[in-house]
């Protein structure tokens, strides 16, 4: 089936996000936020490789508007490891609701992540 | 989109919601019209709107695309809807370009930022235009739309205008017409602007419009007789 079948979105609805995750938490300033006006960000696809080759961390967190931490996912890495993270039929594998946004954390620098995503 | 030997009516506010005027006419031939924008428009900020401006806004006859009605016109009417892509981009229409249009915002203006009386391109999809869009136009008519980004990235939109041109032959035999009004023959009522009082201009060639009631509109538009 394709996306569209399943959500009503289109291909060109979806864009990508691409982050070169460091020690340094993402900013709220730089980070994917839900616009108020819509439902839902999807993200459908995550692809992150460990650039630093030692033992690595990849810490997602999602936080309200208020900034208090609604979700956090650790994901842990082998050196240059690669995650492919998607449930395929593009179902979402990470929602923000209205006002959430989505930071990424690495132990060691750096994790290379690309996302696609989109907004209901 | 109407074939050969199939009947419209314009349909015109003579008189604040109580008299209107009525342009009967008969598709005699039709002819396919195409055209995409894409890299002729620019990219639009996030949250922003931008005007679509192809159509020939400050006069008829006057503009920067084919799809506009020349002088010349090869078509009585051009009847067509517009195909959005991205989803995220909303498209608003004011018809005849300096009429205000009016929906949901019934007491206000509607302007090309507002969140309603705008149709989001997931109606009308670029693959496959929808009466969500639809538009007739004719040479004196002009049409101005506008479209926003309601996505919080900048998108480059691409538009797709697909319809036809029908040569048409106006139906003025006043039993013909009083049949189409009751529903005995079909017709398709397409209103221009929409309802409300405005000032319009149709070609000199035409002939007189039939004035109808309120009720009769109302019926009509309403699908009672269909």
């Amino acid at each position: 089936m394709s996306l569209e079948d399943i959500t009503g979105v289109k291909p060109e609805d979806c864009w990508p996000l691409d982050v070169l995750v460091t020690t340094v938490e993402t900013t709220k300033a730089n980070a994917s936020t839900c616009p108020t006006r819509k439902n839902l960000r999807c993200f459908y696809f995550l692809h992150g490789q460990d650039t630093s080759g030692a033992a690595n961390t990849l810490t997602i967190k999602i936080y309200n508007s208020d900034d208090t931490v609604d979700v956090t996912i650790v994901i842990k890495y082998v050196g240059f490891d690669i995650l492919l993270w998607s449930h395929g039929n593009y179902a979402p594998i990470l929602r923000l609701k209205p006002g959430q946004y989505i930071t990424w954390t690495a132990a060691v620098n750096n994790v290379q992540v690309h996302a696609m995503a989109y907004d209901l | 989109m109407l074939k050969e030997n199939e009947r419209l009516a314009l349909i015109f506010p003579r008189q604040l919601l109580t008299i209107f005027d009525l342009y009967f006419f008969q598709v005699m031939r039709r002819h396919i019209q195409h055209r995409t924008y894409d890299s002729e428009l620019s990219a639009i900020a996030a949250n922003s709107t931008q005007a679509f401006n192809f159509f020939g806004k400050t006069a008829p006859g006057s503009g920067d695309d084919i799809l506009e009605v020349r002088k010349e016109r090869p078509w009585t009417l051009l009847h067509f809807a517009a195909g959005i892509r991205p989803s995220e981009i909303w498209w608003f229409l004011s018809q005849p370009a300096e009429v205000v249009q009016t929906g949901w915002a019934y007491a206000t203006p509607t302007a090309v930022t507002d969140k309603f009386d705008g149709v989001p391109g997931f109606l009308s999809p670029y693959d496959r235009p929808t009466v969500a869009t639809e538009m007739v136009t004719y040479y004196k008519s002009s049409i101005y739309p506008g479209l926003r980004n309601d996505a919080d990235r900048s998108i480059r939109p691409s538009i797709r205008l697909l319809g036809a041109g029908y040569d048409c032959l106006q139906i003025t035999n006043g039993s013909v017409i009083d049949k189409m009004l009751a529903g005995v023959k079909p017709c398709r009522f397409l209103t221009v602007g929409g309802l409300r009082y405005f000032t319009y201009t149709v070609p000199e060639e035409w002939n007189p419009p039939t004035a109808v009631d309120k009720d009769t509109i109302e019926k009509v538009m309403q699908g009672a007789y269909r």
